[in-house]
């Protein structure tokens, strides 16, 4: 089944919003979290550290997500070209980060 | 804590995610030195604070980039292939390879492009090129609104396979020295592909995140990232990502590129000195 060129432009369109959103969702906890511990940290208040590490974490997992969801949307959209491109992405993250490459 | 001490990181990180949005290459080129020559922080910990900045670069910028349509989502997506291949299989064979000489042929690649870029600094946009198979398979061409130019570009690609195969060997070579990862992704891009000079840098913005974030997760298990240090770089790069974004899509394609050049020169330097002097 071939799909027009306007609605695959509007399925892409649509992917880029959902992608928007949890790159901005992840941005916006992590930078409270960071902000929020780094002012603990200023104040001399308690649990400084952990609320700052709990802040990069989220940051750090937000790309990871990104990925993972796309590959979900591709496979929403029965779009199965990029169902295996993605895939293929996420195999090679998983077994870098199994194997503890570091760059 | 020391504020000062803190707020001068802030600050230092501010510009580093500014220009790292502008040029798709994240804020590591700036971040590292001034840790460790600024402000006396060790080699490791820099490192670590550097791969979270390239995240955080990468996310922040991204959010205006993608609302922009400046993006292309599907050679991200393509190209991830090849450079996080390229990580994994470099670090594996590396002790069998010439990586010596490896490091020599691209930097001088890389020195030649810099000179091409130099030459073609008038142009705004890449004449339109004949799309290769895969690109056409792939649906790899595009649209967006410049700013600058005040019109839409249409653009399609060329050269996928060169493009691609330049991307896995330069994953590998990048991964091995911690260098150099996202200034050949806008090369093979730009260069190689054909695309729009914006098109090239959001999109290599775009995918550096996910490359460093891998890595930053090794570093983050092994205990290199000190929160006190990684989280003033993460939060003034964030911020310094916003102001980039905007300014880039305003941004002349030649204010880009002369930029664009010394980074060019300044990594193929570091790529013979750290890759074949060791």
């Amino acid at each position: 089944m071939e799909m027009s060129q306007a609605a695959r432009e509007e399925q892409l369109h649509h992917l880029e919003e959902r992608i928007v959103n949890i790159l901005r969702l992840g941005v916006i906890v992590a930078a409270v979290l960071m902000s929020g511990g780094l002012l603990l940290g200023l104040l001399q208040l308690p649990y400084a550290t952990p609320v700052m590490t709990t802040g990069l974490v989220v940051l750090l997992l937000t790309p990871i997500f990104r990925v993972a969801a796309t590959f979900l949307a591709y496979i929403w959209a029965k779009d199965w070209v990029y169902v295996t491109v993605s895939a293929i992405v996420l195999f090679i993250l998983a077994l870098g980060a199994l194997l503890g490459e570091t760059h | 804590m020391e504020s000062w001490h803190l707020l001068g990181i802030f600050l230092m990180s501010i510009v580093a995610g500014t220009f790292g949005s502008i040029l798709g290459l994240g804020g590591g080129i700036i971040v590292v030195p001034a840790l460790t020559l600024l402000f006396g922080y060790d080699y490791r910990t820099a490192v670590a604070a550097s791969a979270v900045s390239i995240i955080a670069t990468s996310s922040g910028a991204a959010i205006s980039y993608l609302k922009q349509r400046v993006t292309n989502t599907r050679i991200a997506m393509l190209l991830e292939v090849g450079t996080t291949a390229g990580a994994l299989v470099g670090a594996m064979v590396a002790a069998y390879l010439p990586t010596r000489v490896l490091f020599w042929i691209f930097a001088v690649l890389m020195l030649y492009m810099a000179y091409s870029m130099f030459q073609a600094r008038k142009q705004e946009l890449p004449p339109p090129v004949e799309p290769d198979r895969i690109s056409r398979t792939l649906r790899l061409e595009g649209s967006y609104y410049d700013q600058a130019l005040k019109r839409q570009v249409d653009y399609r690609v060329a050269r996928t396979t060169p493009a691609f195969g330049v991307m896995f060997i330069s994953g590998g070579l990048s991964a091995l020295l911690g260098i150099g990862g996202g200034t050949f992704k806008v090369l093979a891009m730009d260069q190689i592909m054909k695309l729009p000079y914006k098109v090239s840098t959001a999109t290599s913005n775009f995918m550096i995140g996910v490359t460093a974030a891998t890595s930053a997760l090794v570093y983050f298990l092994r205990g290199d990232v000190n929160p006190i240090v990684a989280t003033p770089v993460a939060l003034g790069v964030l911020a310094g990502a916003q102001i980039g974004s905007k300014l880039m899509m305003k941004m002349k394609v030649r204010t880009m590129r002369l930029l664009f050049i010394p980074v060019l020169i300044y990594t193929a330097i570091q790529m013979v000195m750290k890759g074949v002097a060791g």
